[in-house]
């Protein structure tokens, strides 16, 4: 809660200094108050701590997805002023707006009440709308904008709809309550709550870009700004997955028959959608939004394979997804600026001119792909393990198909930097800062491929 | 703790080498880390004849900080392989001449690549090990990707490719284990103590057997490796024919053959025949090869098949005739390469037609080359003798014809050797053999271990093989 708190108030106050036309101030200000709010969120680990009647709950599961959250919007914070370097106005607007998605992400991963889940997910959403289409005068930002103001809004209704009905077959918005009446009326459900269900998990299945429900996600990743992607692409991924299973698990663990078939569907056809179609891309930045199609995919499995104690599993996935998809996506900011497009073809040649950034984008593409020993193996390793031993093989099998065939796009952009030549003439100059960062990122993918552990057994 | 320093030395030197601090020591620093580590595998070969062997385990119970456990542990068969992997790693390092194209990374990669063969060796759980053997994949593929010949782009991804998906279907299969055992664990003794039904055992074999045939490779998995021996530089080639191949015999001596034994027990006579094709198919194609290099390529494919067939045949003869012959193989195909690269340096071309003549003005070098020409070829006093002697007399016992079959190729390996030696060596010389210079003493300082090898295993091998008798048993 105290981080709901301080950040939305960080918010505030990042509008005000831009009302008044200051800039020097805007970045400071985020770069001290996003990890104050983390560390006064931390003072409620352990405490189990439910707010307002249920309606938000701080236990470990969200304050570990917070960390994550909190963490990977730092980091976007610190790639922004090498991304909007042109721009001289204050950009107070773009940094509240993140500031207030991420405040949407954080309810997302703590709800305790189905209105809740609604008014994180809104909340994200709205401000996310907003963002795509920041480039105002670029017709590709609108368009992405546009899309997805439609399609979001029809998948809330969705949402909305299934919220509803499962209201008037329980009588109540509580996860808690609704577990009770289900695990009552386990022996003959009602039809009204078996849709309302279903409903839901197609509104969820939508914002964390699962197939069936995924168009829309090529076409705004490729639009929007690619700051606003990379936001887009982890924070609002990693917060819709969280709630998405913290649903699941807290209020129909018990009558897994009833969605895990839909969901194992959507699961296979999202990996294999997912990276049978980045497979072809040549745009760096929609293959991303393929790999995030199929990584949203094996998240899938967590939902539908883990008990809530092995939470720690997704919470490790949810990282290592979130490192690489970040660091990549900073390489591909500082290759653009340069090279003015995002075709594999402007990585050719990265690694004799800037071999750091190359190394980094490197891990992180090995990483993503999975290969040991780096985090993303870990992750996917984790999550195989768990999810075979609830006797999911095909599934595995399925999703280890589906890494074999992301190996060959991943290292598409890792040949284009060592073995091909350059085709810019000099070094891109990064600041220092921002350099620092894409080593401390590629690093804890190397540290935390080691001893994932720590993360598995941390919630 | 011996076994902590085999793998910990070389990644210490490996990353000392990436931070590029060393500069122009870069190549000296390999040489004499890769040097020290030999040094230590040789303790640990003397610890294990000789004294007590209790300090080449390891087991660290490490699941809530790793989620895996560390379970170490060598006996003689992984003993061979570590000992020829740090024999082989000081001649790779020493034998590059091209110093100012690949820098300290080029290094660091082989020696991380060193730690990587060496965990895939020792290593005594299934996740450490696929850690290990998936590890092992990245340093060849970069070296060949960046430092490559013509076209390596195209064809070191391919290579990725082929490797990828064969480890894939061995994690499918190490995870389907998995859930049989109990309680569920993935240390090798685990999964050895699962007796499985003939019909569960057939699909672990085919996923076990895709990974390491594709590694090996075996015919029809082998398209990539005559490509990808062709472009590499010498020193990937090296790897790759020298130790890296090797890890695909060793996974089927420690997977194949202890969890799907009714497989290869019964299976025989779908397996063997085709991996036989696979020995004559090279071995054909090696006769008509123009390029030496592409030709070492098939000859090895050749060489290889054949262990893998003494691995297969269900004979102990066989299967210990061919873990020598992986040892002798590793030496034998890198003294051939190291021949090659002698060839290349001094004439600048490697197609066979245009070299000739070159013992009349290279006795040393043509001394050296026959020697290992004739270990490849398996003449008596070699070490390639003991191996594939041993080889046949275990596949004669299980399936005679498949045996005859399998001596005959030994008379097609005779032609090409000797064709190609004939024509590199004798008759007169070509434009570009006539300054050959003879090998100066740093040169031969290479071939010494390799020509030492051939002859000791040659000669003497009761005392490599009572080591190994225990362990296959």
């Amino acid at each position: 809660m105290y981080a709901i708190i301080t950040i939305s108030i960080v918010a505030i106050i990042v509008l005000f200094f831009g009302a008044i036309q200051k800039k020097a101030p805007l970045l400071p200000i985020i770069y001290v108050g996003l990890p104050l709010a983390f560390l006064l969120h931390l003072l409620e680990w352990n405490k189990n701590i439910h707010y307002y009647n249920e309606m938000y709950i701080a236990d470990n599961f969200s304050i570990a997805f917070n960390g994550v959250l909190i963490f990977t919007t730092l980091l976007v914070f610190i790639f922004a002023p090498v991304y909007y370097k042109p721009v001289n106005r204050p950009l107070e607007d773009i940094y509240a707006l993140i500031l207030f998605a991420l405040v949407g992400g954080l309810i997302m991963t703590g709800f305790g009440n189905l209105l809740m889940l609604f008014v994180g997910i809104e909340t994200l959403s709205l401000s996310l709308y907003i963002l795509a289409g920041s480039k105002k005068f670029d017709p590709n930002s609108n368009e992405a904008a546009m899309k997805y103001f439609l399609t979001g809004s029809f998948a809330s209704g969705f949402l909305l709809f299934g919220i509803a009905l499962l209201y008037g077959a329980s009588g109540s918005m509580n996860l808690e309550e609704i577990k009770q009446y289900v695990i009552l009326q386990q022996a003959n459900m009602p039809g009204m709550l078996t849709i309302g269900l279903i409903l839901v998990a197609i509104g969820m299945s939508f914002k964390i870009g699962a197939a069936p429900f995924h168009f829309w996600a090529p076409d705004v990743y490729e639009g929007s700004p690619t700051l606003i992607t990379t936001f887009m692409a982890t924070v609002g991924k990693v917060a819709a997955i969280a709630a998405f299973f913290r649903l699941m698990q807290s209020s129909f663990g018990e009558v897994e028959s009833i969605w895990k078939v839909t969901l194992t569907i959507f699961a296979i056809a999202t990996i294999l959608i997912g990276n049978l179609s980045a497979f072809y891309q040549d745009n760096v930045k929609r293959m991303f939004a393929y790999s995030g199609i199929a990584h949203a995919g094996y998240m899938l499995i967590a939902i539908i394979a883990l008990k809530q104690e092995a939470s720690g599993v997704l919470l490790l996935y949810s990282i290592s997804y979130t490192i690489a998809t970040i660091t990549a996506f900073a390489v591909l900011i500082l290759v653009r600026e340069e090279t003015g497009t995002f075709s594999i073809k402007a990585f050719n040649g990265l690694s004799k001119h800037n071999p750091t950034e190359a190394f980094a984008m490197t891990i992180a593409m090995l990483s993503l792909a999975g290969i040991p020993p780096l985090v993303g193996f870990a992750a996917k390793y984790n999550l195989f393990v768990s999810a075979i031993e609830q006797g999911n093989l095909p599934l595995v099998i399925v999703a280890i198909i589906g890494s074999m065939i992301s190996v060959y796009y991943y290292i598409r952009p890792v040949i284009a930097m060592y073995a091909n030549e350059p085709s810019a003439t000099s070094a891109i100059d990064s600041s220092s800062n921002y350099k620092k960062q894409i080593i401390l990122a590629a690093f804890l993918m190397i540290v935390l491929g080691l001893i994932p552990g720590v993360i598995v057994n941390l919630i | 703790m011996i076994i902590v320093l085999l793998l910990v030395l070389p990644l210490l030197a490996s990353l000392l080498l990436f931070t590029g601090k060393l500069g122009k020591h870069s190549r000296n620093f390999a040489l004499i880390a890769s040097l020290v580590e030999f040094a230590v595998a040789l303790v640990a070969g003397y610890a294990f004849t000789f004294a007590d062997n209790k300090i080449l385990n390891l087991s660290l119970n490490l699941k809530q900080l790793l989620d895996i456990d560390i379970i170490i542990y060598i006996d003689s068969i992984s003993l061979m392989m570590v000992m020829l992997t740090s024999l082989l790693i000081p001649i790779i390092i020493a034998s590059n001449n091209n110093r100012e194209v690949r820098n300290h990374n080029f290094y660091a990669l082989i020696l991380l690549m060193q730690m990587a063969l060496i965990g895939v060796f020792t290593a005594s759980e299934m996740i450490l090990f696929y850690i290990f053997w998936e590890l092992a994949l990245m340093p060849v593929f970069l070296i060949t990707a960046i430092w490559g010949g013509e076209d390596r782009k195209r064809i070191s991804v391919k290579f990725l490719i082929y490797t990828v998906v064969g480890s894939f279907a061995m994690l499918i299969a190490i995870l389907y284990l998995y859930t049989l055992t109990s309680p569920h664990s993935f240390s090798f003794e685990s999964f050895y103590q699962l007796k499985l039904p003939y019909s569960v055992q057939v699909p672990v074999f085919l996923a076990f057997f895709l990974a390491f045939a594709i590694k090996i490779p075996l015919f029809p998995f082998h398209s990539w490796q005559a490509e990808t021996y062709n472009v590499s530089p010498v020193q990937g080639s090296m790897f790759m024919a020298g130790i890296m191949l090797k890890m695909g015999l060793y996974g089927i001596i420690r997977f194949i053959l202890p969890i799907c034994p009714d497989v290869v027990a019964g299976g025989s006579l779908i397996f063997l025949p085709l991996i036989l094709f696979g020995v004559i198919y090279g071995a054909i194609i090696a006769i008509r090869q123009p390029k030496l290099k592409k030709m070492i390529a098939f000859v090895s494919l050749s060489h290889v098949g054949i262990i893998a067939l003494g691995l297969l045949s269900n004979n102990q003869y066989g299967i210990e005739g061919a873990i020598l012959q992986m040892f002798s193989h590793g030496v034998n195909v890198v003294g051939f390469f190291l021949c090659y690269q002698m060839i290349v340096i001094r004439t600048g071309t490697d197609i066979i037609s245009d070299l000739g003549g070159i013992a009349s003005s290279a006795p040393r070098f043509a001394t050296i080359f026959l020697i290992i020409v004739l270990a490849n070829v398996a003449l008596p006093f070699t070490n390639s003798f003991v191996g594939e002697f041993l080889i046949l007399l275990g596949l004669f016992q299980s399936n005679v014809y498949i045996g005859v079959i399998a001596g005959l190729t030994i008379i097609l390996g005779a032609v090409y050797m000797l064709k190609m030696y004939q024509q590199v060596m004798y008759g007169p010389q070509t434009i570009a053999t006539q300054k050959f210079a003879d090998l100066t003493t740093g040169e031969i300082m290479l071939f010494v271990p390799i020509i030492i090898c051939i002859f000791w295993v040659g000669i003497s091998p009761s005392f490599v093989l009572q080591l190994l008798q225990s362990a296959v048993n």
